[in-house]
């Protein structure tokens, strides 16, 4: 999950700021389509991408390392996955028209959503772990409970390991979902906005 | 379009024109790398990460090993809060070539002034190595408050551990930038891929006896191994678990200078070369848009 979150942060979140430094962000606004629409393209081509980076992952740490698997219901660990995926990316168009609007503390931005987050979000451990802030976490950080909800239903014994039934988990996801799709697309216009009355969309390393 | 070489010397290249560049280019990476972001949220930057990645191995060892073996625990930390500085210089020196070749694209006006590319690109990367000395810093803060790690130093092994330690990071810095410069596409990259490879060799987290028998030899080849364990002992007083802690003081210290005498004057000529070919086959100025 590491390597979604990874492309979250450096192609979604820092793409438009990236864009804006190559000279290509005026033409996205330009086009005839909402900025959501190129962002949910970078989206689906992202997590095809990533994929096949987790996919390895997996299966080096199965062959290398010996890790086993016991899953039970397939479907809704599919299910789950995808469900993560929609507030996770959605977050990342937040965070996109966030990182535009704060220009060239971009770059610490997205260093300070890697290890912190890896930390809060269960990445290396069960979130369980972190006591009370867990709470705080499954509430508000998608990558910790689709996390939290995949280990339950991926290793045997883990479910007693989890922060809240995989059921309830899965209506935060979604709900997120919902959250995080409508704040990008609120804040994807606002930053439009913005940009043209300030005429910020051609200044470049600011 | 490719800068052709120099024929010959250009003179006026002095000790006094490096040293300008030098400091002008410190001040030119601090300012890129902290004044123009908000100092609050640099600040933040600068604290969080280090403590968020201590975070990550302190709970990661209290859940494998149940709070026992606090020996281990010393020999995590302080590799963990060493290996900032490998982070910062490789990723201090390779993202300042890239970032004045790729972003700013001013990377061909310095090759033109009157000075070397090399003691701008040591200047540039200098604040990125200043923050990760703060993350060591907190790293070992983390250590000894919170988690009773007891620092003992010992001055005159861990000044010259820490010197030698630090020349050989930088040597291999050094030929990373250089490295970077001949690449097209990704180069942003290398320097977390090949830091994080030798984070694993090394033995800033295990031992190095825990790696497969093939892959000792090159831990034992990298002054970095040799670096960590003279540092251990210079701070804790004692060495690692495993076969390198039953070496004497001498023996690790040797190593260290044996392997730093190597890496930098290769480093160097290798960097050099980098530099020499980039010229040739016009890679200075050259924009991948990665």
């Amino acid at each position: 999950m590491t390597a979604f979150w990874l492309n979250v942060v450096w192609m979604m979140a820092a793409q438009f700021y990236w864009e804006k430094d190559q000279g290509n962000l005026e033409l996205y606004f330009t086009a005839p389509m909402h900025l959501m629409s190129i962002l949910a393209g970078m989206a689906i081509g992202g997590l095809v991408m990533t994929s096949s980076r987790a996919l390895a992952v997996i299966a080096i740490g199965s062959v290398l390392y010996g890790v086993s698997y016991q899953i039970e219901q397939p479907l809704l660990l599919i299910a789950v996955f995808l469900l993560t995926m929609v507030p996770l990316y959605g977050l990342g168009m937040l965070f996109a028209s966030l990182f535009l609007l704060w220009g060239r503390e971009a770059f610490h931005l997205a260093q300070l959503l890697q290890e912190p987050i890896y930390f809060l979000g269960g990445v290396n451990f069960p979130i369980r772990h972190l006591g009370v802030v867990s709470g705080l976490v499954v509430a508000t950080l998608p990558l910790a409970v689709g996390l939290d909800a995949m280990r339950q239903l991926v290793f045997p014994g883990a479910a007693s390991q989890g922060v809240l039934p995989v059921g309830t988990e899965m209506m935060i996801l979604a709900a997120m979902g919902v959250v995080f799709l409508i704040g990008a697309r609120l804040a994807l216009g606002w930053l439009e906005t913005l940009a043209r009355r300030e005429g910020r969309l051609t200044l470049r390393w600011q | 379009m490719a800068v052709t070489d120099r024929g010959a010397p250009v003179p006026g290249i002095t000790f006094a024109d490096a040293w300008r560049s030098f400091h002008t280019a410190i001040r030119l990476g601090w300012a890129i790398e902290a004044n123009w972001s908000d100092p609050f949220l640099f600040a933040v930057y600068t604290l969080a990460k280090p403590l968020a990645a201590a975070g990550i191995l302190v709970v990661m060892f209290q859940i494998i090993t149940g709070g026992q073996g606090t020996e281990f625990l010393q020999f995590l930390i302080v590799g963990a809060a060493l290996w900032n500085v490998v982070f910062g210089v490789m990723g201090g020196l390779v993202q300042s070539i890239l970032e004045d070749r790729e972003r700013y694209r001013m990377m061909k006006y310095v090759v033109v002034t009157p000075s070397s590319l090399f003691p701008f690109l040591l200047g540039r990367s200098l604040a990125r190595v200043g923050t990760s000395l703060v993350a060591v810093v907190l790293t070992l803060g983390v250590g000894v408050v919170f988690l009773g790690v007891r620092l003992a130093p010992d001055l005159f092994y861990l000044v010259p551990a820490t010197i030698l330690g630090f020349l050989a990071v930088m040597s291999l810095g050094i030929f990373m930038a250089g490295w970077c410069l001949q690449l097209r596409q990704e180069a942003w990259s290398y320097p977390e891929a090949i830091a994080g490879a030798l984070y694993l060799v090394s033995g800033a987290i295990f031992p190095v006896d825990i790696l497969p028998s093939f892959v000792q030899p090159i831990a034992y080849a990298f002054p970095t191994t040799w670096w960590l364990e003279a540092s251990r002992r210079g701070l804790l007083g004692h060495g690692s678990p495993g076969d390198i802690g039953l070496l004497s003081d001498g023996t690790v210290m040797l190593w260290l200078t044996v392997s730093t005498a190597i890496t930098m004057p290769l480093a160097l000529v290798c960097f050099s070369w980098f530099v020499k070919r980039a010229r040739q086959a016009g890679l200075l100025d050259m924009t991948t848009g990665s």
